[in-house]
C-alpha cells in the first residue's frame, strides 16, 4: 500500500512537471553516439522588458510676450508660437516591439478662472510637424522593434489676450510606453 | 509499472497532493512576466504677467477745423490708436519733453469727434512728469480702439508755434498699463 502511494506520488509530480517545462520551453534530447560531439540545450525564458526615461520632470513653457499673443479669434494660427526654454530628451530601452504615447491629464489648464485648452500647447518629436496635445494619448512617433532609441521632445504654446491673464499656468503630461 | 491510483487511494495523498498542485498552480514560471515602466508624469507650467501695448506706438493725430472753447485758442488734433492687454488696462499719456513752443491738453469730449462745436467735456494740460489715464478698460481687449484729441495752443515764448500734426507726434507719448 505504502509502495503503491509513493509511485502514485511520482506519477503525478512527473506529469505536472512535464506540463510546466514545457510552458516555459523546450530542450530536445540529443542522442550521443561515439562519433558525434555531445551537446547540450540551454532554455530559459526571457520577459519582456521596457524602460522609458526623460531626462527631467518638467520644462518652463516660456514667459509669453506680445508677439506669442492674438485675439481669441486668431490667435491659433496668427499668434508666434512660443517655444519652451528647454528640448527634453525621451528614450526607450526594450527588448521587444515598443511604442510610446503622450497625453495631458487634463483638458483645461491655467490660475482660477481661466480654461486655458491644452490643445493651445504642441508638441514635436525632432524636426517633426507639431501636434496639440489632448487629453486622447496619441502617438509619440517613438517606435521600435527593439533596442535602444532617444528623441529629443518639444513644447510650444499659443496665447488668447482675451483669456489668458496674468497667473500661474500648469500643466501635466504623461508619457506612456506599451508593448506592441 | 505506474498505475493510476484510485480515488480512494488519493484520499491518504492529501498533503502531498496540495502541495503539489499547489507548486503547479504557480504561473509557469515567468513565462509572460513583464517589466514595464509605467507611464511617466512630466509638468509644463509658465507664469504670466502683464502683455500690454498701444499701437500704433507713435500715433500722428491730425490738426482738425473743429471749434469751440475745448478747441480754442489753439487747434484740437484728433487720431486714434488700438489698446491691447491680457487683463484689465489703462492708456496713458504725458509730454516727453514739455516743449517750449506750445503747450498741449488732452480733451476729453462728450460729444463726437465729428461735431464741429466742441463745447463739451474737459481739458487736462499735460507734462512730462505725469501720466494721464485717457481711457480703461476693466476687462482684458485684444484691440480696443481709441479716439484721442488734443487741443495745442501756440506757447508764450517768442518762439511759440501751433504745431503741426507731426510736431505733437513728437512731444506725446503713449503707453497702455494694468488697471489697478
Amino acid at each position: 500500500m505504502r509502495h503503491s502511494n509513493l509511485a502514485s506520488l511520482a506519477f503525478i509530480a512527473s506529469l505536472l512537471m512535464a506540463s510546466r517545462a514545457e510552458a516555459q520551453c523546450v530542450a530536445n534530447a540529443t542522442t550521443i553516439s561515439s562519433t558525434a560531439t555531445p551537446s547540450i540545450t540551454l532554455c530559459m525564458q526571457v520577459r519582456d522588458v521596457l524602460m522609458l526615461g526623460i531626462d527631467a520632470n518638467g520644462t518652463s513653457l516660456g514667459v509669453p510676450s506680445l508677439v506669442n499673443y492674438g485675439a481669441l479669434a486668431t490667435y491659433a494660427t496668427n499668434a508666434t508660437p512660443l517655444d519652451a526654454t528647454a528640448t527634453r530628451t525621451v528614450s526607450v530601452t526594450a527588448n521587444r516591439p515598443y511604442e510610446v504615447a503622450i497625453s495631458s491629464t487634463q483638458p483645461t489648464f491655467g490660475p482660477s478662472g481661466v480654461n486655458k485648452p491644452v490643445s493651445d500647447v504642441q508638441w514635436r518629436v525632432g524636426t517633426g510637424s507639431y501636434q496639440s496635445l489632448s487629453t486622447t494619448a496619441t502617438s509619440l512617433g517613438l517606435a521600435g522593434t527593439a533596442g535602444t532609441a532617444s528623441a529629443a521632445l518639444a513644447f510650444r504654446s499659443r496665447w488668447a489676450f482675451e483669456r489668458d491673464r496674468p497667473g500661474v499656468y500648469s500643466t501635466t503630461v504623461v508619457l506612456t510606453l506599451s508593448a506592441r | 509499472m505506474f498505475s493510476i491510483p484510485l480515488l480512494s487511494e488519493l484520499r491518504l495523498l492529501r498533503v502531498p497532493l496540495a502541495l503539489l498542485l499547489a507548486v503547479g498552480a504557480v504561473p509557469a514560471g515567468s513565462a509572460y512576466a513583464q517589466q514595464i515602466d509605467p507611464p511617466r508624469t512630466y509638468t509644463l507650467a509658465t507664469t504670466v504677467g502683464g502683455v500690454f501695448t498701444v499701437t500704433p506706438l507713435v500715433p500722428v493725430p491730425a490738426r482738425n477745423s473743429q471749434s469751440g472753447n475745448l478747441c480754442s485758442p489753439g487747434a484740437c488734433y484728433t487720431g486714434s490708436v488700438t489698446a491691447r492687454g491680457n487683463s484689465g488696462w489703462q492708456l496713458q499719456v504725458k509730454l516727453v519733453p514739455t516743449p517750449l513752443e506750445f503747450t498741449v491738453a488732452f480733451v476729453r469730449t462728450t460729444v463726437p469727434a465729428s461735431v464741429q462745436a466742441v463745447n463739451s467735456g474737459t481739458q487736462t494740460w499735460l507734462n512730462s512728469t505725469t501720466w494721464l489715464t485717457v481711457a480703461s478698460s476693466t476687462s482684458s481687449s485684444a484691440g480696443a480702439d481709441i479716439g484721442v484729441m488734443f487741443n495745442a495752443r501756440r506757447g508764450t515764448a517768442a518762439s511759440g508755434v501751433l504745431p503741426t500734426g507731426a510736431q505733437l507726434t513728437q512731444a506725446v507719448m503713449y503707453r497702455v498699463v494694468s488697471f489697478p
